[in-house]
């Protein structure tokens, strides 16, 4: 599952718990049981409005269960991991680092990602039109992809870039490492300049 | 919009918004920054819990920040404008998060039609966009100075004619920007809105 996946996955179920919980709380202050006949259970504390957010009553209702303590550690031991590693995550570039040629079973064969990268951003500021390009490789040693930024010189039109750049550099990197397919994303900026004048 | 192409078009049917409209994929943010927040909130919050339930459980007192919520939350009661308010920003995050992770967000990047490129997807930034537009303003004779806003739909383009006929000059103007949104090379041109100022 992609970075992206796994973000918009945690985040929706992290806004879920916000909001059914914020729902709840409101449902209760506002006495919206009785008034909308919502017909939540009448053991819980939300259907009457005078009732304290949180009683020391309920707080510590099941404190003397034998279950009660490993599960409240282990829950929040869980939660403390997770969204640690969450965190972590977000930290990583998820920049390649060997890319496996294949069809070299025999000898294992592998490019470095870093290396690659720099031959494709080297050939396409050759390109014209381009002025600058910064090329990473992310994904896995089999299944690399490129994202690029490029720059683009004042007056160059995208269009005719993307084909340079599609033919030139990324065919070339694909080739080179023996890849079917090298799935690229370009990001297109153009350089501030001046402006030639007509007058 | 699209100058229908003189050949060929006979060959395929007539539907030539259709298909483009359909190809147009956005690009989808990784959530990076929001994910790294809520994380970081996390982490505190279940870390702290964490620590405080095991120091409690292990024989010590609890220490002051954990009693005053608890006695918060044990005294105020489900009608009291506190936690009414507590509740609505706790819906009211709920709800943007969900938002955030429904949407694509990226709103700045405009697709750029790659159809002849192999596996390659592509978008330029709305402010390359408009410096491109206001590029080609200015170069139309006549213009002494433009301005150029790209949105996701419509481009403004504002220019003070410097000499000439302002009419002619907005023609002129007009069939540039035309030719340049063209250029542009974007899955879906913005809508040219033009506006000529005369010399002040």
């Amino acid at each position: 599952m992609s970075r992206t996946a796994v973000n918009r996955t945690l985040l929706a179920l992290v806004g879920l718990v916000l909001l059914a919980g914020g729902a709840l709380l409101l449902a209760g202050g506002l006495d919206l049981n009785h008034r909308w006949h919502l017909g939540l259970p009448s053991d819980w504390t939300v259907t009457d409005p005078h009732h304290a957010v949180l009683a020391p009553a309920d707080r510590v209702r099941w404190r003397d269960a034998g279950w009660w303590w490993p599960s409240v550690l282990a829950g929040l031991a869980a939660a403390t991991l997770l969204s640690l590693w969450w965190l972590l995550a977000q930290l990583r570039r998820g920049a390649v680092d060997r890319i496996a040629v294949p069809d070299t079973d025999d000898i294992p064969v592998r490019v470095r990602g870093a290396a690659l990268a720099r031959a494709v951003a080297e050939e396409a500021e050759q390109l014209p039109g381009v002025s600058r390009a910064r090329v990473r490789l992310l994904g896995s040693a089999r299944h690399p992809r490129a994202r690029l930024a490029l720059t683009l010189e004042p007056g160059a039109a995208p269009g005719p870039v993307l084909r340079d750049l599609s033919a030139g550099p990324l065919t070339h990197a694909r080739t080179s490492a023996g890849l079917a397919v090298l799935p690229a994303e370009a990001v297109l900026k153009v350089e501030p300049g001046p402006v030639p004048r007509v007058r | 919009m699209s100058v229908a192409s003189p050949a060929g078009t006979a060959v395929a049917p007539a539907v030539p918004e259709q298909p483009e409209a359909a190809r147009v994929r956005r690009f989808w943010s990784s959530r990076r920054n929001t994910a790294a927040l809520v994380a970081l909130v996390v982490v505190a919050a279940a870390g702290a819990l964490l620590y405080e339930e095991s120091y409690i459980r292990s024989g010590h007192r609890a220490h002051a920040w954990r009693t005053w919520i608890s006695d918060q939350l044990a005294n105020r009661h489900l009608d009291d404008a506190w936690a009414i308010a507590g509740a609505a920003v706790l819906c009211a995050l709920g709800l943007w998060l969900l938002l955030l992770a429904a949407t694509p967000g990226l709103r700045r990047l405009l697709p750029l039609a790659t159809a002849d490129t192999d596996g390659l997807r592509a978008g330029l930034s709305r402010r390359a966009a408009a410096a491109m537009l206001r590029r080609a303003a200015l170069e139309t004779p006549g213009v002494r100075e433009a301005d150029a806003e790209v949105g996701r739909r419509k481009a403004r383009v504002r220019a003070v004619v410097g000499f000439g006929d302002p009419t002619e000059v907005k023609a002129a103007l007009a069939e540039h920007l035309s030719a340049e949104r063209g250029r542009l090379g974007l899955v879906r041109p913005p809508m040219v809105n033009v506006k000529v100022k005369g010399k002040s």
